[in-house]
């Protein structure tokens, strides 16, 4: 059977995002876990495999290589656990895979597990370092991830005329909206001014238009509908569910079609997820997302391509206060990558764990009014992956 | 068999310095003889796309290898490698340049003749001596002029000398060049244009090693007209060169395109090299060789859209990219770990495809201006020279 409407969430558990010098890799799994799998009001007993999303276990290397990280951090041995890896897609796409086994009909009641442990290290010495030394020797030499993020912004920039202020827009509304996110990393409001002033990083983009190096870990637990309706506290369906790949790694930059003004990936990912849950305007069908804004610019061409905004007016649907707190269809309200930090295996689970909350009625604070179907996208690499997933309450 | 010059070419690099009044152009932290020296061959080679070298000879006294190949990469980098196209590397004295010549004339039989001379680093008490390549091709045809060997010589002096693994050069007691048997080789030919070690520094560019020879012999046709005679030899070390040319139709041309060449350049200390002592970049010999046409001569693919793909794709027709086009986008840096800030920018190539990497020098460039990709050594990664390509605002090399 399809995903589509047959497989639910039913508990989501999510560490603090931060700097978590007092928590290992191993104690990211089992807090986040062992959360979720509380809050689906089950014992662990009862869950049949897990799927691990961690894009690059870096001191956690070998530990957090495998799925044995799960069995060792948690008792759950010799029940089967795969981690997977695409890159920033790594949290939905542990996601991805446990739907897909339920709707299978293998299993009946499923962890999806993100956990990333960055700040063993200096920010400087986690992928920045692996982006100048462990990669290809040639190819790109030079690049970072704020790097080529900015190489979007500046053409974003240059073809619709946009402004650094309109990028800081971004990071001020998401490190506001973190501020109802006690589990967010920064609690601080911004300004625009504070953005424009911050140091620079590879410009236009500063400090604060860049997602900080985040220790993090998100669980979820996962069903098939015919088990959450019988059994579960709370749950949401997923309606839809599509992960596009559109190019190489190092092929996507010296591709002649790439506009540099928005991402294939997650149009086309999120052509095949509205198909499946039968959106055809977004704008007014979805209440509530949870976008990669891994850097200011990327949550505004990210709205373009998920068809919120049309292309080259995601800055006006911005300035609009629509994706504000309050607005109509509210974007990254748990502060994002922005001010929530970037585990790169967890967020993508702390999205769905995000989206599952707001659509039955229990995201506290933020909390958007009559939530019924919401959305979580991350995207991945240098923008040629990219996964979206909309969850909707059941019985719409 | 006569020998004829087709053609030369002179890459220097872009920055001038004046240790003592006169301008020397010193090479940047990524360029060496290799990277200069293919520059210079590249470009003489792409006026002539129908003469395919069959041999090359690359004289110099501070290629990167010691041991190993120096001329098998530049064949990759010209892409005459596999074609039968031999090399040879001649040395040890900045002579070398001209012996070199001297070797192509007996060489010039079996087809065309490329001559690589690149000097680069070479210096005094830490005073540059100047860096520059030149690339003479030589063959049986040719406007440029007629070369005939004179003479050479051999007798031991030292006038100056490094011994191998050591930086600056040594000078003898300057006193000592009365006796200098160059001089009186020079003399004995009835040299018109003599080069040792002391002589001649080229205006705006310095004393450039092996390549100054091959230089000083071109410039010495400036306004020439077809049928002047020159006698040039060339001593340094104790070993002496000398040949006998007439100038052809094309001499002032090339003399005149030197000339312009050794005027320009930017009155600016190149930037300092970043700090490589703790970068210990992932490295490969498998992949290195696997990948030479990639990395040498950005060879690419093109699928059956007719799309380039680069790097290129398993199948596919074989396609170079482009060296030149406008900048699509751009960033500068401030967080890559290595020297810094770089400037990194996005590429849309005249032929089709992008190119994406550093721009040289940390230089900004804007949206929409005119690049050319050079090629410059990216880093030492496990103890070997790893070449790649840069990009170049307009009116830089």
């Amino acid at each position: 059977m399809p995903v589509s409407g047959e497989v639910a969430i039913v508990g989501a558990g999510v560490t603090p995002f931060g700097v978590l010098h007092e928590l290992s890799y191993l104690d990211l799994i089992a807090r986040s876990a062992n959360a979720a799998v509380s809050d689906a009001g089950i014992n662990m007993d009862l869950v049949e495999a897990a799927w691990l999303g961690t894009a690059e276990p870096l001191t956690a290397g070998l530990v957090g290589d495998s799925g044995a990280a799960v069995a060792q951090a948690i008792d759950f041995s010799p029940r089967p656990v795969t981690r997977v890896s695409n890159f920033c897609t790594s949290g939905m796409e542990a996601v991805r895979a446990g739907a897909m086994a339920i709707a299978a009909g293998e299993h009946d009641v499923v962890l999806a597990i993100g956990a990333e442990k960055m700040r063993d290290v200096t920010p400087r010495g986690s992928l920045v370092a692996k982006t100048a030394e462990q990669t290809h020797p040639t190819l790109a030499k030079g690049r970072t991830a704020p790097g080529q993020f900015a190489l979007l912004a500046n053409r974003y920039l240059h073809t619709y005329g946009a402004s650094k202020e309109d990028l800081a827009l971004v990071a001020v509304k998401n490190h506001g909206n973190a501020n109802r996110n006690p589990k967010a990393h920064f609690h601080h409001d911004l300004t625009v001014d504070d953005v424009l002033s911050a140091p620079r990083v590879a410009e236009p983009l500063g400090l604060y238009d860049c997602t900080p190096t985040t220790d993090g870990g998100a669980s979820v637990v996962m069903a098939s509908r015919e088990w959450a309706e019988a059994n579960a506290r709370r749950f949401a369906l997923i309606e839809g569910m599509g992960l596009a790949v559109t190019g190489g790694y190092y092929s996507n930059f010296f591709d002649g079609e790439s506009d540099y003004l928005g991402f294939e990936s997650t149009r086309a990912a999120a052509a095949k997820a509205y198909e499946q849950a039968g959106i055809t305007n977004p704008r007014q069908e979805l209440d509530v997302l949870e976008c990669h804004d891994c850097f200011t610019i990327t949550e505004i061409v990210n709205t373009e391509d998920l068809g919120i905004a049309a292309p080259g007016k995601g800055v006006e649907l911005l300035k609009s206060g629509a994706t504000s707190f309050g607005g109509d269809i509210p974007v990254n309200l748990s502060g994002g990558l922005q001010a929530c930090g970037h585990p790169v295996g967890a967020t993508g689970v702390r999205m769905i764990a995000e989206i599952f909350n707001q659509v039955t009625g229990e995201a506290g604070e933020r909390q958007v009014q009559g939530a019924r179907r919401g959305l979580a996208h991350t995207l991945g690499g240098p923008g040629v992956i990219a996964s979206v997933i909309v969850l909707g309450s059941p019985g719409d | 068999m006569q020998a004829k010059l087709i053609d030369a070419a002179l890459a220097l690099p872009d920055h001038r310095v004046s240790p003592r009044g006169a301008r020397v152009a010193v090479a940047a932290w990524d360029q060496d003889v290799i990277t200069l020296g293919a520059h210079a061959a590249m470009e003489v080679l792409s006026r002539h796309p129908d003469v395919v070298p069959s041999t090359i000879f690359f004289a110099s006294t501070t290629a990167p290898y010691a041991e190993g190949s120096n001329v098998a990469i530049l064949a990759e980098a010209l892409n005459l490698a596999g074609t039968g196209c031999t090399g040879f590397e001649v040395g040890s004295t900045t002579a070398a340049g001209a012996a070199a010549i001297e070797l192509a004339l007996d060489r010039v039989a079996r087809g065309p003749v490329l001559v690589i001379a690149a000097d680069c680093g070479r210096s005094a008490g830490g005073r540059p001596f100047g860096d520059g390549a030149v690339a003479w091709l030589i063959g049986s045809q040719g406007e440029c002029a007629q070369i005939d060997a004179v003479s050479g010589d051999l007798s031991w002096f030292m006038d100056r000398w490094r011994i191998d693994g050591s930086g600056d050069i040594t000078q003898s007691d300057r006193s000592l060049r009365a006796v200098s048997p160059g001089k009186s080789f020079a003399k004995s030919v009835g040299a018109d244009l003599h080069i040792d070690d002391a002589n001649p520094a080229i205006a705006g560019a310095g004393y450039l090693g092996t390549a100054a020879y091959l230089a000083s012999v071109v410039l010495a046709f400036e306004g020439k007209r077809k049928g002047t005679r020159l006698t040039a030899s060339a001593s340094a070390g104790g070993a002496s060169h000398a040949l006998h040319l007439t100038a052809g139709s094309a001499a002032k041309h090339v003399a005149a395109r030197f000339r312009e060449r050794f005027d320009c350049g930017f009155d600016e200390e190149p930037t300092a090299a970043p700090d490589v002592a703790s970068f210990d970049p992932y490295t490969s010999e498998s992949r290195r060789w696997r990948e030479r046409a990639a990395d040498l001569r950005l060879e690419a693919s093109r699928d059956t859209s007719g799309r380039v793909v680069y790097p290129p794709a398993t199948d596919g027709e074989r396609v170079g990219l482009a060296r030149s086009g406008k900048v699509f986008t751009q960033t500068t840096d401030h967080v890559y770990p290595l020297g810094g800030p770089v400037s990194m920018a996005v590429i849309e190539l005249d032929g089709g495809g992008r190119f994406y990497g550093q721009v040289i020098d940390g230089l900004g460039v804007e949206i929409g201006e005119p690049v050319n990709l050079v090629m410059r050594r990216l880093h030492m990664g496990g103890g070997v020279p790893q070449y790649f390509w840069k990009i170049a605002p307009k009116g830089r090399t």
